[in-house]
């Protein structure tokens, strides 16, 4: 599953890249405009696709293979599965008003990621201490020497960001 | 140029299908089979004969007899220092019997009190050995690890293993699965040391990241007559 959810999140990164570079050149490129038409039309599906399957990811990382989650995957997750329900009503209630509530959370998720990553190669950003519970400095797992937990929230989080953005160029 | 949505539907599936395959292939990569601690190593009731050794374990069984520190507290003066700390009869990793009966020994005591997994215990290490090499360790003074908090899913695993790479060279006990000796203690946090005077009063607890500098000064206070209660 570590494997499995860590290539999807590569995945996710690399159609991030993908959709950001076509915003860029979508008025040079056939294909850059279609692929950003694509993520427009579809903007509510994609975050809905991301955040859920992050959601359930998390789930599954905590209920099953008992990670407990520390303090900041609890506001990742607040984050995220805000996500996830706001862009699951507006998919089914085809709505398009919901692009900046996504947008916000999806932000703030993004920091709180990026400072969770920080925090687990630089283990003093948060304390001096591990705690007795579960510390935000402990990493369960480790894939390519890079991907941890909060990389995957993150990488979830810049996607609909991106996705939201060609949502914008509406 | 068209795209079509099957065709973004089918790139998303072959993409998951791919991850999968992956993943199975590799058989999920090194997902560890999460057991906590349970029974294993668990307290010894006071009345209750202790063994002389145990089988060799990352965990041990300990009896505790006397009433448990109160727990520390960031920003709280130490309700602790002065206070007697409970017997602690234990064993090391390979099953040696460690008596932490430090009253009746009436040697000064450092217990230093380590997680494998922690990364402040992990930058630690080094500079209480360095503060040994470069101060010296005062005569009189008994220093045991702790080994505590420790989880088979988690970094540096096993703690006997982690502690001999680290190079620690100090007797070491080993807590019990439900780190029963940190409690009786009053340990919340990694790395914390206990300076225990030779009638069994607490002279200081410390949490965190010391530095060769802080343990230098601190262990100078302690073996000077200590914090008075």
């Amino acid at each position: 599953m570590q494997m499995f959810s860590a290539i999807l999140s590569l995945a996710a990164l690399c159609g991030a890249v993908v959709l950001a570079s076509a915003m860029t050149f979508a008025r040079a490129t056939v294909a850059g405009a279609e692929i950003v038409r694509i993520a427009r039309d579809n903007s509510m599906r994609f975050a809905l696709l991301l955040t859920g399957s992050s959601m359930l990811g998390s789930l599954y990382f905590s209920e099953v293979a008992n990670y407990s989650p520390c303090k900041l995957c609890w506001y990742q997750r607040v984050c995220m599965y805000g996500i996830a329900l706001v862009s699951l009503v507006a998919v089914v209630r085809r709505e398009r008003v919901a692009a900046p509530y996504v947008t916000v959370l999806a932000v703030v998720g993004l920091a709180i990621s990026a400072y969770h990553y920080l925090v687990e190669w630089f283990p003093r950003l948060e304390s001096d201490v591990c705690s007795l519970d579960v510390p935000c400095t402990t990493i369960w797992f480790r894939m390519f020497g890079f991907v941890t937990l909060p990389f995957m929230a993150g990488a979830a989080f810049l996607s609909v960001i991106v996705v939201m953005a060609a949502e914008r160029k509406r | 140029m068209k795209i079509s949505g099957k065709l973004v539907g089918g790139v998303i599936a072959a993409v998951v299908a791919v991850a999968l395959v992956i993943a199975v292939t590799n058989g999920g990569n090194g997902a560890p089979d999460v057991t906590f601690p349970d029974a294993s190593g668990s307290t010894i009731a006071p009345g209750d004969s202790l063994p002389e050794s145990t089988a060799p374990g990352e965990y041990q069984p300990a009896r505790i007899k006397g009433a448990p520190l109160v727990p520390m507290q960031d920003g709280v003066d130490d309700g602790a220092i002065g206070a007697q700390v409970p017997v602690v009869e234990g064993f090391s990793f390979d099953g040696s019997a460690v008596s932490l009966d430090i009253a009746a020994s009436g040697r000064k005591t450092m217990l230093v009190f380590l997680a494998h997994w922690c990364p402040h215990c992990n930058n630690e290490i080094p500079r209480i050995l360095e503060w040994a090499d470069t101060e010296g360790v005062p005569e009189g003074l008994r220093i045991v690890g702790v080994a505590t908090g420790s989880r088979n899913d988690q970094p540096n695993w096993p703690p006997s293993k982690w502690l001999d790479d680290m190079g620690w060279k100090w007797e070491t006990v080993a807590d019990t699965g439900n780190g029963d000796i940190m409690a009786a203690y009053g340990g919340t946090s990694f790395p914390t040391m206990v300076f225990v005077n030779g009638d069994g009063t607490v002279s200081n607890r410390v949490s965190g990241e010391l530095g060769v500098e802080t343990l230098t000064g601190v262990v100078k206070t302690f073996m000077d007559g200590g914090i008075s209660a």
